[in-house]
Order: C-alpha cells, then sequence, then structure tokens
C-alpha cells in the first residue's frame, strides 16, 4: 500500500496538470476573494453615499473576516476547480493508457487507486491549506496597507474553516475522480462533473425554493451540501450579499456527514470499477 | 480466445505467432491480469495473473509502450520501480542494458518510436523477472536496434530467464526462438521449433541443374521416395526428403548425366506460417500439439 501511495504521489507531484489547476485556483481565490471586493471598495471610497458599502467591503478583505470569505470561495468556485483536478489525476491515465504500466508492476489494482485516492486527499489538503494561507497572507498585507488592526480569527475557527474547506475540495474531486473511471476519459468526466455540479444540482436547489419536497433532495447533493457546509462554518449566503453557492445554515453536522458520504461513496466505487473492469 | 492450451517452458524462449486479431495481445493481457478470461484457469508461474506475487517475479511489454509524456524515460523507470517495490536505482541499470542512457533524462514525449520501444523493453526488465513477456519489442526499430535487442533477447534466454514473444517479423522469431506456437481466431494451430513448423509442410524440395534436363526428369521419375519432379525454368524441382539428395544423384550420373548443382530448398517459416493460418485450412491444433507435450511444466506458464 506504501509503495503504491508512493508512487502515486511521485506521479502527481510531477503532473503538469496538478500545479496548473492549483494555480489557477490559486489566482481565482485571489481574485474573487480578495481583489474584486477590494477595487469596488476603492472605487466606492470617494462616493459618501457608499462609505458604509466601502467600509462593508474593506471589512471583508481583513484578517477579521478571514474565516467567512475563504470558506466561501470553495463551494462554486473551488468545487468545480476540485472536479477538474480529480478528474484530471486519473483521467489520463486513461488517454495515455498508462494504467497498462502500472497495473503490471506489483500492489493489486485495489492498492493502487487506494493509492491515488490518498494522494489525493493530500492534494486538496494541500490546496485548502495553501488557499487560507494565502488570503492570510494578503488580507494581512491590505490591514497593514490600510492602517487596519489585524484581528485575526482563532486558531480553532480557522482549523475549523480549514478543515471544512478540505472536506468540501475532497468531495468535488472524489466526484471527479469517480467520473474519470467510470467514463474512462478526463475531459468526460470534467464535463459532466460540472454540469452535474454547476448546472442540475444548482436547478435543483433553484426549484426547491418554489418546491418543498425537494428540499430532502437538496440535502443530500454534493454543491449544496457544500454551500451548507461554508454556510455553518461563517460564510454568508448568497441571498445574503455573501458568495454564489453559499448557503444559509446554522447546523453542519448534516452537511459533513453528506460530504464524507460523498468521499467514500465516489473513492470506493472508483476504486471497485477500476479493480473489476479490463484494460486496454 | 478459444480453449487455447498454451505451456511455456522455463529458461525458454517461446515465439507466439498469429495473424491479426488472433488473439496474441489479448492472451498476453490476460497473462499479466489486465483482462480477464471468461472461463478456464490460468497460472503464471503457478500463481493467477494479476497477483502481487506473480507480477512481481513478470515483465511485460504489451502493445505500444505506454508511459507518462511529461516524465523523463528515467523518472517513468522510477515511477514503475516504485510501484514495483524495486529499488530507483534499477532503473540505470535497465536504461543501459537498452542504451538509453543519453537520452534518459529527456521528456518520453520526445522520443522516437524506436526510443520508446527501448524505454518499454527497459520497464519489462526492471524487476528482474523471471518470465518476460514481450509483444512487438522490435516495432519501430531501426535494424541496429533491431539487432541489439535480439542479442539482449538471447543473452536473457541463456541467463535461464524465460521470454514470450510475439512478433510478425517470422526470421527474427526464426533466430531468436527454441520454439514456436502458433495461434489463430484464439486458437492453437501448431506448436514446435521452428524446424519443425516448418518441417509440417511435408517433403522439401530439391533443385538439381542437370543436363539434359528432360532425361533426369525422366530417370527421377518413379524414383523411390520422389513424389513430384517438375521442370521449371531448365531445372527440376523435385519433392522428396532431403536425405535422398545423394541417392538421386548418383542415380543421375550412373544414367551419363552431368548434375551441375544439386540443392536442398527448405520450406521457410512464413509459408508455414501462412500456410497453418490460411482462412480455408481447417485447425490443426489436434495433430500438432499431441507431439508437443511438453516434459514438465514447473516454474512454467499453463
Amino acid at each position: 500500500m506504501m509503495a503504491a501511495v508512493r508512487a502515486a504521489w511521485f506521479a502527481d507531484r510531477k503532473r503538469p496538470a496538478v500545479w496548473t489547476v492549483t494555480a489557477t485556483w490559486l489566482a481565482l481565490a485571489l481574485v474573487f476573494g480578495i481583489g474584486v471586493p477590494y477595487l469596488v471598495h476603492l472605487a466606492l471610497a470617494g462616493d459618501p453615499k457608499e462609505a458604509s458599502s466601502a467600509e462593508s467591503l474593506l471589512a471583508a478583505v481583513l484578517p477579521g473576516q478571514l474565516v467567512p470569505t475563504g470558506i466561501g470561495l470553495f463551494p462554486l468556485f473551488g468545487g468545480a476547480i476540485l472536479v477538474i483536478l480529480g478528474a484530471l489525476v486519473v483521467g489520463n491515465e486513461y488517454r495515455w493508457g498508462t494504467w497498462n504500466l502500472v497495473f503490471t508492476q506489483r500492489p493489486r489494482r485495489a492498492q493502487v487507486m487506494a493509492g491515488q485516492a490518498v494522494v489525493l486527499c493530500g492534494l486538496t489538503l494541500l490546496i485548502a491549506v495553501l488557499t487560507f494561507a494565502l488570503l492570510a497572507l494578503t488580507t494581512g498585507a491590505l490591514a497593514a496597507a490600510e492602517g487596519r488592526a489585524a484581528d485575526w480569527p482563532s486558531a480553532g475557527r480557522l482549523a475549523a474553516a480549514a478543515t471544512g474547506a478540505w472536506l468540501i475540495c475532497t468531495a468535488h474531486a472524489a466526484l471527479g475522480w469517480f467520473l474519470a473511471i467510470a467514463f474512462r476519459s478526463a475531459t468526460t468526466a470534467i464535463a459532466v462533473g460540472l454540469i452535474w455540479t454547476l448546472v442540475l444540482e444548482n436547478a435543483v436547489s433553484a426549484l426547491a425554493l418554489a418546491l418543498s419536497p425537494l428540499t430532502v433532495v437538496q440535502k443530500v447533493l454534493l454543491a449544496p451540501s457544500s454551500g451548507a457546509l461554508a454556510g455553518a462554518l461563517g460564510a454568508r449566503s448568497q441571498f445574503d450579499g455573501g458568495t454564489p453557492g453559499v448557503l444559509e445554515s446554522s447546523n453542519a453536522l448534516v452537511p459533513t456527514l453528506v460530504l464524507l458520504g460523498y468521499v467514500l461513496i465516489m473513492f470506493a466505487a472508483g476504486g471497485w470499477l477500476a479493480a473489476r473492469r479490463d484494460v486496454g | 480466445m478459444d480453449g487455447l492450451d498454451l505451456r511455456v517452458h522455463e529458461g525458454e524462449v517461446l515465439g507466439f505467432l498469429g495473424p491479426n486479431g488472433a488473439g496474441k495481445t489479448t492472451t498476453m493481457r490476460m497473462l499479466v491480469g489486465l483482462v480477464r478470461p471468461t472461463s478456464g484457469r490460468i497460472e503464471v508461474l503457478g500463481r493467477p495473473p494479476g497477483t502481487p506475487e506473480q507480477l512481481a517475479r513478470v515483465g511485460a511489454l504489451i502493445e505500444s509502450p505506454a508511459f507518462y509524456p511529461h516524465l523523463s524515460g528515467r523518472d517513468n523507470l522510477r515511477l514503475a520501480a516504485r510501484y514495483a517495490g524495486v529499488p530507483e536505482r534499477a532503473a540505470d541499470r535497465v536504461l543501459a542494458e537498452v542504451h538509453l542512457t543519453d537520452r534518459a533524462g529527456s521528456p518520453f514525449r520526445t522520443y522516437s518510436l524506436g526510443m520508446k520501444q527501448r524505454l518499454g523493453v527497459a520497464a519489462a526488465l526492471l524487476k528482474e523477472p523471471n518470465l518476460l513477456i514481450l509483444d512487438e519489442p522490435t516495432n519501430g526499430l531501426d535494424p541496429a536496434g533491431v539487432t541489439d535487442i535480439r542479442e539482449l533477447l538471447r543473452a536473457l534466454g541463456r541467463r535461464g530467464r524465460t521470454v514470450l514473444l510475439s512478433s510478425h517479423v517470422l526470421g527474427e522469431v526464426e533466430q531468436i526462438c527454441d520454439r514456436i506456437v502458433v495461434i489463430d481466431a484464439g486458437r492453437l494451430v501448431a506448436d514446435g521449433t521452428p524446424d519443425e513448423l516448418r518441417g509440417s509442410l511435408g517433403q522439401a524440395v530439391l533443385v538439381i541443374d542437370a543436363d539434359p534436363a528432360d532425361r533426369a526428369a525422366d530417370c527421377l521419375r518413379g524414383h523411390d521416395g520422389v513424389r513430384s519432379v517438375e521442370l521449371v525454368d531448365g531445372r527440376l524441382r523435385v519433392t522428396t526428403d532431403p536425405a535422398l539428395a545423394a541417392t538421386l544423384n548418383r542415380r543421375l550420373v550412373e544414367a551419363g548425366i552431368d548434375v551441375r548443382e544439386l540443392r536442398p530448398v527448405r520450406h521457410s517459416l512464413e509459408e508455414a506460417f501462412l500456410t497453418l493460418t490460411a482462412p480455408a485450412r481447417p485447425p490443426m491444433a489436434e495433430e500438432r500439439t499431441g507431439r508437443q507435450e511438453p516434459a514438465t511444466t514447473t516454474g512454467g506458464l499453463r
């Protein structure tokens, strides 16, 4: 098992797609989490009628709002990027035909797939931590530049937010990973995964506002659960002027269990399929 | 595959032949567990295919070599070594064996077809396997590369490694392999040494340049062991056992006929292959496999 993990880490850390997707996500997080609100703040700052809006926009990019600003980015933007990452790390094995090489070395296929899943979980943890680290650096720098006090969140709250972000990332990456195995293709998995999470699940969420029976379905969907977890961890909902994808929620347990379920089911189903099907 | 019973003896280089679509690659995939048979049983080195114990002792290059395009040749082998649980320094050893050390640091995507093929062979050698399964290993290699791989396979055979080699280059198979099996439409149609396969076509032909040719033809017709005599381009083509060459020569000389040349022409492996796999020919598995029963299957593949 450890051999499979070491090998999968070797392959993934040298895979350009991993770092391209990670860099793209970090850039998006900076632009949408900090850059855009701060630029709008600057644009409104000179207008006395918009003073309160400008002040709340500035507050959102200072250390005191690090947790809600950071976690709020993950359900919609982060989820989509992580579906792509999960699909790429396994889907390209089919495109390049490298399963022939990997599956004929020594470990059982189930061990190979478990190794891949472990490394993907490591990558998503890295992405969640890097995101909060980058946002912390930027908000700290902005606080210094604006002459504001750096009112940092507690370590426990920050750790909870990073863990929640990791879970959201891993659940989405696991979906992309499973779809790539199911379709034996990264591109099909990305297309289906994005349509599923961005279009279909959001459509169900929108319909649930009018059709109350759909709220039960909504609770077990990936994107709404991610939004609910982010809301429970302090992010403002999209209906409250917050980030798209975030839902108002006071309970983190249910969305956490749903997301954990996605992680376990997607990895187990993907591993089972890859181990069972013929290669070539 | 259709009831294929294939045994590879320990330490032999076995040629695995068949026309396109005969099932060679599918068979090889089954031997390493990439494809599962719908029925029947496979044991490789006494283990079911695809188990860690079996894979640890088998090296394979099946179809075209597939590696990570962004990784160098060396890194691809280091990755395979990690999966295989062998020291990463083994990568440099096998790169040297296939003469790829100079380009070991270049990305795989920049390799020529021949270099990719060499890397595929290197990956198969990485575990120092007891059994090597090679599907068209010289595909795309230049003549020097073909010679290198051929020498490498011969050396492996001398070192007691068991090699299952699929190739469309029959001359190569003839030179390297101790034994050849031929499959067609998923069934075994022949199994024997290269000489036995050639011999399976029946008697060889003696080409005789004699003067006068028509008298020589009359003289040989009806001789014991001579099946036919044809006059082609002024020379006789006599279908017979080559061991009768001296007797026939004596008969012609005693009849006052000048014999300028007398040479046996053996059937080529290509002729044997084409005959064995001709669409109209009925399957010959029973008659050929019967006399090739291996003495032992210990450590082999069945």
